[in-house]
């Protein structure tokens, strides 16, 4: 059993997570570190290291990683995304590569989450798959005809940056009115607290109080399953938006199953619930009545699997 | 060798009172003299009236109008509080009335700039609330000026209302408190709380100084002098000084109504109403000239609805114009012009509307309105209009312009109903479709079973209505109904009445325990626009010295949807409010407002502790969009909370996409 093929699986953004992945999917080991995301340098040793420590616990014949940006599918070129390490002057898959002595593939997290549902997760046996991810930011992959779609140069599936408001706010992408600039989980945060300014009525709900010093999205999300008017209110209406965007998206591809992940879903049945009413009633029902919409199954190992599950279907077809 | 204070050097005494010294020196670095006040170390003690002294004077400092006596400086040192104010050469008004009566002429030189001057300060939301001669000095040329705006707040219970006036140290006393006895408006009288209408008295009580030489009451101790505000009327003007022209003696007496609804509503419209008397007097009739004739000036503000209610439209409106609500003056109009019409009114009865919340109530609206048409249209001297018209108004909001618009109506009968079980009660209202005014208004409680009853009591109320003469209905009684819903319908009714008196009444509702009251009367406020900006100033301060934030907090929001660039420095004063939500409402308003004047006020309030005041600062400097925030914002995007780093995110790229525009 020594001679079992492993692979690594890393899921990058402000945190690291490095797992190391069978080839059926399954995790034996995982680790994860905060990013250094002011100096690439340490970033690039941070990525190295973490790596290094995870393959000394079994053979791994192939490291995939997850990032959380777009992802030059032709000349591995990273590009920089606000939060992120700026790694756009750097050849991060060559300096991995030679420094791990094994191949090295790059693929959008969003795709290697959606992959990995597809292949173990929710959206297992489907051919025709729309996986999103809600958390910092907005993010999806596409599989068609049981084939991940990357679009011609890898950029496919941003739909964090679909348009759903003509006179909406400025977005960090240079353009304005996206789905982000609404449902992420940050923005998700900044509506709580704007509602809270143009209501002072809700100064009674327990989240208000709260708010004097820090909040972040989790709060919201568990302040919402506590019923708390406030964040069920701010809640609901991400749900709607979602639904909006996501009927578009079922009326132009026929899909077949949306997967919803990220950390923003950790509210589930609720968002669940007001996003299929609003996708329903935004689609023609006939694509409507044979679409799914569900939530993920693997959570936050999605990203660090489909990263692994990358890496090996690359070896097999000797691209890596 | 003479003392100093700070960069002040004191020159001689000018007195001692409960508040402290006053001195005449010259400030060194400016090399001019000045008034120097330093308050009683007692007075300063307190945490509390401190801030609140201090916040009063630094809003009255933002003051600036050449009738207004500047204040340059509110200070602290060597543990001493001190006020340097405009030092000014003249004479009390007090002194240059000397106990005799003022020519017609010279009393309204002297009454415009004063009016004028505490016209602008109650736009800005600053009560002076110790209003009298003794705080008017007049220049060698004729230049009123008006002293202490701001100070009379500082006044403690302690010593409350023991002076007397003593006219020979008119200027160097520090003021009593809370107003002087004799200028005291009854409310203030009373202790209770005074708004800008509490001036307006006190600025009738020096007219009618200047008018006669004397004060209207007299008294042997300042309880005496109390109650005598409070219940006596004062002598006639003309009985004291009968060559006093008729048309000063009627404007002082409005303002010296007892009851604030009664009186002027706005300085504004008192000044308006001198400058129509200054015309009248330099035309040479000594007295206004006959309805018939078209005036020579337009009032001040043509388009203004203050000017509505006022002495000029009562004067030279035709008969037809004129507003029937209209509580005192307006009567003797009204009843002639009753008495000339005998053509019919037309009046529309609305359905009532359901605020029980359950729709199957509905009917009992349409049926109470439909068989009242029926009981009123055996009255002659009515037009009904017939009940097919009128079911489209049904739950609606009704704005009477538009119902006037729509049929042609004088009058219209609305209310509302709430129905619980086999009770309801009913509120009607008989309102004049052309301005809004409420005339009537009645609540009626009964079993639903007795329909008859009501229709009849509410046909004979409206019967004897329109026969007596209109005193229109005080909104504020509107408002004090125990039920929230029915506050809350007298808010919106309120909200199209062009009754003068309903800006203050809804100021008043912002203070209603009733979140959803609040929040309607905020609404309304707003859509009255810059005339509201003095009184919800006065009523934030207000809040905030009784430190009901709650209400400070919405008076902070209507501030900043109103969008009246010129309160700017007091939304700047506001951002360091004790009440954290008060201060992010102001950061909120400066965003509005692009008030570039906070941007560093606003940078440094991104800094803070609380999370709200962050993000509301993070907000303010996106809608500002000042390129010297951008590293502050930038520093954002690492905060520990979701919302203001999204929020530093949206300013960032806000001002970036500034940037290549
Ligand atoms: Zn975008």
């Amino acid at each position: 059993m020594s001679s079992e093929q492993l692979f690594l699986g890393l899921d990058v953004g402000r945190t690291i997570r490095c797992a190391l992945v069978r080839g059926d999917g399954q995790i034996l080991c995982q680790q994860r570190v905060v990013a250094e995301v002011s100096d690439p340098q340490i970033f690039i040793d941070q990525l190295i290291e973490t790596s290094n420590k995870m393959r000394s616990k079994g053979e791994v014949a192939a490291v995939g990683v997850g990032w959380a940006g777009l992802v030059d599918y032709e000349t591995h070129r990273l590009e920089a995304m606000p939060n992120l390490v700026d790694a756009s002057s750097f050849n991060l898959r060559s300096e991995m590569q030679s420094a791990l002595g094994l191949p090295v593939i790059f693929d959008n997290d969003a795709n290697a989450a959606a992959y990995a549902e597809w292949l173990c997760g929710a959206a297992r046996g489907y051919k025709d798959v729309f996986y999103v991810t809600m958390g910092t930011g907005i993010g999806a992959g596409i599989i068609m005809g049981g084939k991940l779609q990357r679009g011609c140069r890898g950029f496919a599936g941003e739909f964090g940056h679909f348009k759903i408001d003509l006179d909406g706010l400025e977005c960090a992408c240079g353009s304005a009115g996206c789905l982000e600039t609404i449902a992420s989980g940050p923005n998700i945060v900044r509506r709580v607290r704007e509602q809270l300014f143009s209501d002072p009525a809700f100064s009674i709900s327990k989240l208000a109080a709260d708010m004097e010093s820090t909040l972040q999205c989790e709060r919201v999300v568990e302040a919402a399953k506590e019923e708390d008017e406030l964040a069920l209110s701010v809640l609901r209406e991400t749900g709607r938006v979602l639904g909006m965007a996501l009927a578009s998206v079922i009326n132009l591809l026929n899909i077949e199953i949306v997967v919803l992940g990220g950390g923003v879903m950790a509210a589930s049945e609720l968002l669940l619930n007001s996003i299929r009413e609003e996708a329903r009633k935004r689609t023609m029902s006939p694509s409507f009545d044979c679409c799914r919409i569900v939530a993920a199954s693997l959570e936050l190992e999605a990203g660090m699997i489909g990263a692994a599950m990358l890496a090996r279907d690359a070896l097999q077809n000797g691209c890596a | 060798m003479s003392r100093m204070i700070s960069h002040y050097r004191l020159e001689e005494e000018l007195g001692q009172g409960g508040m402290g010294s006053v001195y005449k020196a010259f400030d060194e670095t400016l090399d001019r003299w000045v008034v120097l006040k330093i308050l009683a170390p007692e007075l300063m003690a307190e945490e509390f009236s401190r801030k609140r002294f201090l916040r009063e004077a630094r809003l009255a400092s933002a003051l600036d109008h050449a009738n207004i006596c500047t204040i340059y400086e509110t200070a602290e040192a060597d543990n001493q509080f001190f006020i340097a104010m405009q030092f000014i050469e003249g004479r009390t008004l007090k002194r240059v009335i000397n106990g005799r009566p003022m020519s017609a002429d010279s009393l309204l030189a002297i009454a415009l700039q004063v009016a004028d001057a505490l016209a602008s300060a109650h736009a800005k939301g600053i009560v002076h609330r110790d209003v009298k001669s003794g705080n008017i000095m007049i220049t060698p040329r004729g230049q009123a000026k008006v002293l202490d705006f701001g100070l009379a707040k500082l006044m403690t219970e302690k010593g409350r209302a023991t002076e007397m006036e003593h006219p020979a140290d008119e200027l160097t006393r520090l003021g009593a408190p809370m107003g002087t006895p004799s200028y005291m408006s009854p409310e203030q009288a009373r202790g209770e709380r005074v708004d800008h209408r509490s001036d307006i008295y006190s600025f009738g009580v020096v007219l009618y100084e200047m008018a006669t030489g004397r004060l209207p009451f007299r008294a042997s101790s300042s309880v005496d002098m109390m109650h005598a505000v409070m219940h006596d009327t004062p002598r006639a003007v003309k009985e004291v000084n009968h060559q006093s022209p008729e048309e000063l003696a009627a404007i002082i007496e409005q303002a010296m109504a007892k009851e604030p609804g009664e009186r002027y509503q706005s300085m504004q419209q008192m000044l308006e109403d001198l400058q129509t008397f200054g015309v009248a007097l330099r035309l040479g009739s000594g007295g206004v000239p006959d309805g018939a004739t078209v005036p020579f000036i337009a009032p001040r503000r043509a388009t203004s609805r203050k000017t509505l209610g006022g002495f000029f439209n009562r004067l030279f409106a035709r008969k037809d114009d004129s507003p029937l609500y209209h509580a005192q003056t307006a009567r003797r109009d009204e009843a002639q012009a009753l008495s000339v019409q005998p053509s019919k009114k037309a009046l529309a009865v609305l359905p009532f509307r359901n605020l029980s919340g359950e729709a199957q109530a509905d009917f009992y609206g349409l049926s109470l309105a439909d068989s009242l048409i029926t009981a009123l249209g055996n009255i002659r001297s009515l037009a009904l209009t017939p009940s097919g018209a009128v079911e489209r108004f049904q739950n609606q909001a009704i704005n009477p312009a538009s119902v006037r618009a729509e049929l042609g109506v004088d009058l219209i009968l609305m209310g509302n109903f709430l129905k619980a079980g086999e009770r309801v009660r009913v509120t009607a209202q008989l309102v004049d479709a052309r301005s809004g005014g409420i005339l009537w208004s009645e609540k009626i409680d009964s079993e639903t079973s007795d329909a008859l009853a009501i229709h009849d009591r509410i046909s004979r109320e409206i019967l004897a209505g329109l026969s007596q003469e209109h005193v229109a209905v005080d909104p504020m009684l509107l408002l004090r109904d125990e039920n929230e819903e029915m506050r809350l319908d007298a808010v919106r009714t309120l909200e199209f009445s062009h009754d003068p008196r309903a800006l203050s009444a809804l100021v008043e509702a912002m203070r209603d325990t009733s979140l959803k009251v609040k929040a309607e009367a905020v609404a309304a406020v707003v859509k009255l626009g810059e005339e509201a900006t003095g009184p919800v100033i006065q009523l934030l301060n207000d809040a905030i010295d009784e430190e009901d934030y709650l209400t400070a907090r919405y008076a902070a929001k209507a501030m900043g949807l109103i969008g009246d660039r010129s309160i700017s420095q007091v939304l700047v004063e506001l951002l360091q409010c004790e009440d954290d939500f008060v201060a992010c409402e102001a950061a909120l308003a400066l965003g509005r407002l692009k008030g570039t004047m906070a941007v560093a006020h606003l940078t440094r309030m991104l800094e803070d502790q609380n999370g709200n005041k962050r993000f509301a600062a993070a907000e303010a400097l996106g809608q500002i969009c000042d390129t010297g925030s951008r590293e502050a914002l930038q520093r954002r995007l690492s905060d520990d909370d979701d919302g203001v780093r999204a929020k530093a995110r949206w300013a960032l790229n806000r001002l970036r996409k500034a940037d290549r525009a």
